[in-house]
């Protein structure tokens, strides 16, 4: 449950939220889980979407298109957000902010989970009314939402690393 | 053994696998034990083909046909996760690949079949808990592999899982592409 109020939390407060989750010591098996979840639930985001085109285009099947976004979510976009985070770590290294690669995937990591009802919301309109405005927009929040938190959750592992 | 050890993976997965790892099977004995979690994940799964929509998952093959085809692929895709995981530094024996492989793939048996009952109790709840069995499959791969081959992160482990997916898929449709052209030439 407190996963569930902390994604709440997130959008309130994301630097409170995600201050007390890098409390503690570095638990990678925790991250991947982390990792694990918000794409499978962006994965699940996917469905009303896949279904929709599967009925506009029957040349593929939607348990074809289904399959097809499990690997990609589940084993190929994990992977990406970890170079991702990689890639962020080594250029905030180059702009002499002190953090730790664990912390820069903690911070991407939980924002995307946190930003995952924002996925949601998108998947079902791009199910249920195609491309358009909110579809646009929602979106946009939520690629917003990712950057944004992901940017908190560095300014904390940031100034954590400084009082170290 | 059996509870402690299923209590272990959940509470405890890094000491399960070490569990599991100091076993120390003998490698006949470790396939054995692949084969006989590979016939149960064939027979929980078998009613899920039955129930599904005609031409979901293609032509219907038999239990016994698919048990045939599921050996080798999983062989192959056992030794590639070793292989691969051997050249990224890890310390594994075969062995302790297959035996822990072969304990989780009795665990996502076990997932599918919980999922087959929710599909006549909940049938909307069905799919999610099928996607989390899944995910825990693979959350519980990474954890296990990195343990037993000695890396520092999950992330190492899961990297080495797609690699030997990836691997074992294109090697298989290289195959079938082979045969099925020696086949019609």
């Amino acid at each position: 449950m407190s996963i569930v109020l902390d994604i709440l939390g997130t959008w309130r407060a994301p630097r409170q939220v995600q201050a007390r989750r890098m409390a503690g010591p570095p638990r990678e098996d925790r991250a991947l889980a982390i990792l694990l979840a918000a794409c499978g639930l962006i994965y699940v985001a996917q469905w009303p979407r896949l279904a929709r085109e599967a009925h506009l285009d029957p040349s593929i099947a939607l348990d074809a298109r289904m399959a097809g976004a499990l690997f990609a979510w589940l084993m190929v976009m994990p992977l990406a957000f970890y170079a991702l985070s990689l890639v962020l770590h080594l250029v905030l290294r180059a702009a002499g902010v002190a953090t730790t690669a664990f912390r820069v995937r903690q911070a991407v990591f939980w924002a995307l989970l946190a930003s995952v009802p924002a996925w949601l919301l998108s998947g079902l309109i791009a199910g249920f009314d195609g491309d358009g405005a909110a579809l646009t927009v929602v979106s946009t929040v939520a690629v917003a939402a990712v950057g944004l938190f992901t940017a908190a959750g560095l300014s904390v592992a940031g100034a954590r690393a400084e009082t170290v | 053994m059996f509870s402690e050890l299923m209590r272990e993976t959940f509470r405890n997965p890094r000491g399960a696998a070490a569990m599991l790892a100091g076993l120390n099977l003998p490698g006949r004995t470790a396939w054995m034990a692949l084969a006989a979690s590979l016939a149960i994940s064939v027979l929980v799964t078998e009613p899920m083909f039955q129930l599904a929509p005609p031409d979901t998952f293609g032509e219907p093959i038999a239990p016994l046909m698919r048990f045939l085809v599921t050996i080798p692929f999983t062989g192959a895709l056992v030794w590639a996760i070793w292989k691969i995981a051997s050249i990224m530094g890890g310390t594994a024996d075969l062995a302790q690949v297959i035996v822990v492989f072969s304990w989780l793939e009795l665990l996502l048996s076990l997932g599918l079949l919980a999922m087959l009952v929710l599909l006549f109790v909940l049938p909307p709840l069905a799919g999610l808990l099928g996607l989390g069995a899944i995910m825990a499959w693979i959350w519980l791969q990474s954890v296990f592999f990195a343990q037993i081959f000695g890396f520092a992160t999950p992330a190492k482990a899961f990297a080495v899982v797609v690699m030997a997916w990836v691997a074992v898929y294109v090697f298989g449709i290289l195959i079938l592409s082979i045969v099925a052209g020696g086949g019609q030439g």
